[in-house]
């Protein structure tokens, strides 16, 4: 009987009244306020917070903080769940006001990627709609983080439609400039609430994608028909370097659009060092093998979920057309290729595939591993022929250091002989009670005499 | 990305190039884009994405030229590259018949993925080798009338026929593109609607969220 006492959770009439005690029920998910108190008591704090929002936008509320928020908010999630798929949170479209216009033409006048600037703009009072429009979505798509990614990312497109709505009478160029900032400003925040998000496998495919490339990593640039130097020197390493540190950098950067800036600046890479190996500008086969074997050999942490994000999150214009666009899109194709990859599509009969395939599971690791002591071994060996240089090049420098402090002492006594000599004389005709002229250009002869030998002999060494 | 064609607004265009590996794509969209031709002096370090800023009756038309991998082993990545384009040009070599059946088959693909939504164009390149031809210029347009195609002879060796080809294309994109605006009666705000699956279209305008879907309990 007491078990089940235990068990239960015990609370008493008390406890289940509101906080306020005004008679009425409270409610756990008001922290025990019955609806109105609960009402009256977030209103004033929300307006608070809102002010604190606009001074400190961009530092990230401590946990606490979201705790608390979550708890305030999800008693309205039943009500802007409603608004949020009923109406969107879209601007009445009316005819621009003057400050409207005021506002359009602070954000018109900013330099192309001043995110500072954009930042400063959004936050000056005559642009306080648009700023508090952004800091409510924020925290409702904080609020609703549990929500299926794909309705977050229905909801942030959404957001950026009714933004550019807003912004409709700026030129394309503007536009896209301006689109770009607010993806920024948002995705920033949300990366963390939405990146390989739990209502999706992404991470699963993560880690599948992942295992794939892993155990492909014995395909070499020659079995993809990537134009690949010759002759590689040891110290010189993979020209494909730069491209394969830009795409790994791809998974550190927070807004979309950075991330395709990552995947931009990896496709430069790659064209430039397909262009040292060709005359011809690069066409997308080459492209698409070289690209493959970049990714192939850099294995970019969650890269399946990094392009999700930038799907889900991205803005739709960058994606679609655009450089990178294209350059997102090779991407795509590339993981694609390989999750299909299998022996034809590297000339290679589906026998010596399988071969390949199994061979790294058990003593093919050893062959990876002979690969990387072979290339060590060419390292260590040109480190050490130069290490030998570099003594001989010492012990040279040290005869030749040596010979010259001889001479140097050679000329030290030669010159403090000569010194003498002409002391003697000095004195001889002091004595001999000589003219002064005469012991005057004596004196400046060994002025001169000691001036010669002065200086290091430099040219020696 | 769709036709952004409202208004005054200028016109962007994805057009993709597809065509097996020989068959002159890159000296095609070279010449076109840089007027150039096996030239030691090309700067550009790539032909696989190519912009051309045109002016057709008084628009602006922004064309972005998608080269796409045409080896075979790429093959089934095709719809990956072509997906939302507006414009798609089938290249292939006249002195090999391999490379038309490839059209054909691009074709039949580009219409049961895309519909009839994609401009095609086919085009048979190296007509400066026309002693060597073994495609019948006949045959060419008859198969590319009867699957709604247009067919072109080029050279890109020659610069023969190129100017024409896109500028064509480009006339064709602008006019489906006007097209769909009609029948949507409002072209505006739909850059986002390209790959959304469901679009929310509110009927009533709302008041500003500010504040206002955060205080109702």
């Amino acid at each position: 009987m007491w078990t089940d006492k235990q068990r239960g959770i015990r609370l008493s009439q008390q406890e289940l009244l509101c906080k306020n005690s005004c008679g009425y029920y409270g409610n756990p998910a008001w922290q025990g306020f019955c609806s109105k108190c609960w009402r009256e008591r977030v209103r004033p704090a929300e307006a608070r917070r809102q002010d604190n929002r606009a001074g400190a936008d961009s530092t990230p509320p401590t946990f606490s903080k979201f705790e608390e928020k979550k708890n305030m908010e999800k008693g309205r999630r039943i009500n802007t769940m409603r608004r949020l798929f009923w109406g969107s949170p879209s601007p009445p479209k009316a005819e621009p006001s003057d400050s409207q216009m005021n506002v359009l033409k602070a954000f018109q006048k900013l330099e192309p990627g001043d995110f500072t600037g954009f930042l400063k703009t959004l936050r000056s009072p005559s642009s306080q709609r648009l700023q508090s429009r952004c800091t409510a979505f924020l925290n409702t798509m904080e609020a609703y983080h549990a929500l299926p990614v794909q309705k977050q990312s229905d909801l942030v497109q959404d957001f950026y439609q009714s933004f550019a709505d807003y912004f409709s009478r700026f030129s394309e160029a503007e536009l896209t400039q301006t689109m770009e900032h607010v993806e920024k400003l948002i995705m920033t925040r949300l990366h963390k609430w939405v990146f390989c998000h739990d209502s999706c496998d992404d991470e699963q495919k993560d880690l599948i994608l992942q295992r794939r490339i892993r155990s492909l990593n014995w395909v070499t640039p020659q079995m993809l028909s990537v134009p690949f130097p010759d002759v590689q020197s040891a110290v010189m390493g993979d020209p494909f370097l730069p491209a394969i540190t830009a795409i790994i950098e791809m998974d550190a950067k927070r807004a979309p659009q950075d991330k395709l800036v990552c995947v931009s600046k990896c496709s430069q890479h790659v064209f430039e060092a397909l262009s040292a190996s060709n005359s011809e500008p690069a066409n997308a086969d080459d492209f698409l093998s070289a690209l493959v074997y970049v990714v192939l050999k850099a294995n970019p942490p969650r890269l399946h979920s990094n392009m999700q994000y930038v799907i889900r999150f991205g803005l739709p214009h960058s994606l679609m057309a655009g450089e990178s666009g294209y350059y997102f899109t090779n991407l795509s194709c590339a993981v694609a290729f390989i999750e299909k990859l299998d022996g034809p599509s590297l000339n290679l009969s589906p026998e010596e595939f399988e071969g390949y395939m199994r061979r790294r599971r058990t003593p093919a690791a050893v062959d990876g591993l002979r690969e990387v002591a072979c290339e060590t071994r060419h390292l260590l060996d040109e480190l050490t022929s130069r290490q030998e240089r570099l003594d001989r090049g010492v012990d040279a420098l040290n005869v030749q250091l040596q010979t010259w402090v001889q001479a140097v002492h050679a000329q030290i006594d030669q010159a403090t002989s000569e010194l003498v000599l002409v002391q003697e004389e000095v004195t001889d005709l002091c004595s001999s009670s000589s003219s002064p002229s005469s012991s005057d250009s004596a004196v400046i002869e060994q002025v001169v005499l000691t001036d010669q030998y002065a200086g290091p002999p430099d040219t020696d060494c | 990305m769709a036709a952004a064609g409202g208004g005054g607004k200028s016109f962007s265009f994805k057009v993709v190039l597809l065509g097996e590996g020989c068959v002159g794509k890159t000296s095609m969209v070279l010449r076109y884009c840089e007027n150039k031709f096996n030239d030691k002096h090309i700067t550009t370090l790539q032909a696989s994405f190519l912009t051309k800023k045109l002016n057709i009756t008084g628009k602006r038309v922004n064309l972005a030229i998608w080269d796409t991998a045409g080896q075979e082993r790429f093959h089934a990545l095709g719809p990956i590259y072509y997906r939302d384009s507006n414009g798609a040009v089938l290249v292939y070599d006249i002195t090999d018949e391999d490379s038309f059946q490839k059209v054909k088959n691009w074709v039949k693909e580009l219409r049961k993925m895309l519909g009839n939504d994609i401009c095609l164009c086919i085009v048979g390149n190296k007509i400066d080798l026309d002693k060597d031809r073994n495609v019948s210029t006949e045959e060419a347009e008859s198969y590319a009338a009867s699957v709604g195609a247009k067919h072109y002879r080029t050279s890109a060796k020659l610069n023969s026929g190129i100017e024409e080809l896109f500028l064509d294309l480009c006339k064709r994109m602008m006019e489906a593109a006007q097209v769909e605006e009609r029948s949507k009666g409002n072209g505006g705000g739909q850059s986002a609607s390209g790959r959304r699956g469901v679009q929310i279209v509110d009927d009533e305008p709302q008041a500003p969220p500010t504040g206002g879907c955060c205080s109702s309990g």
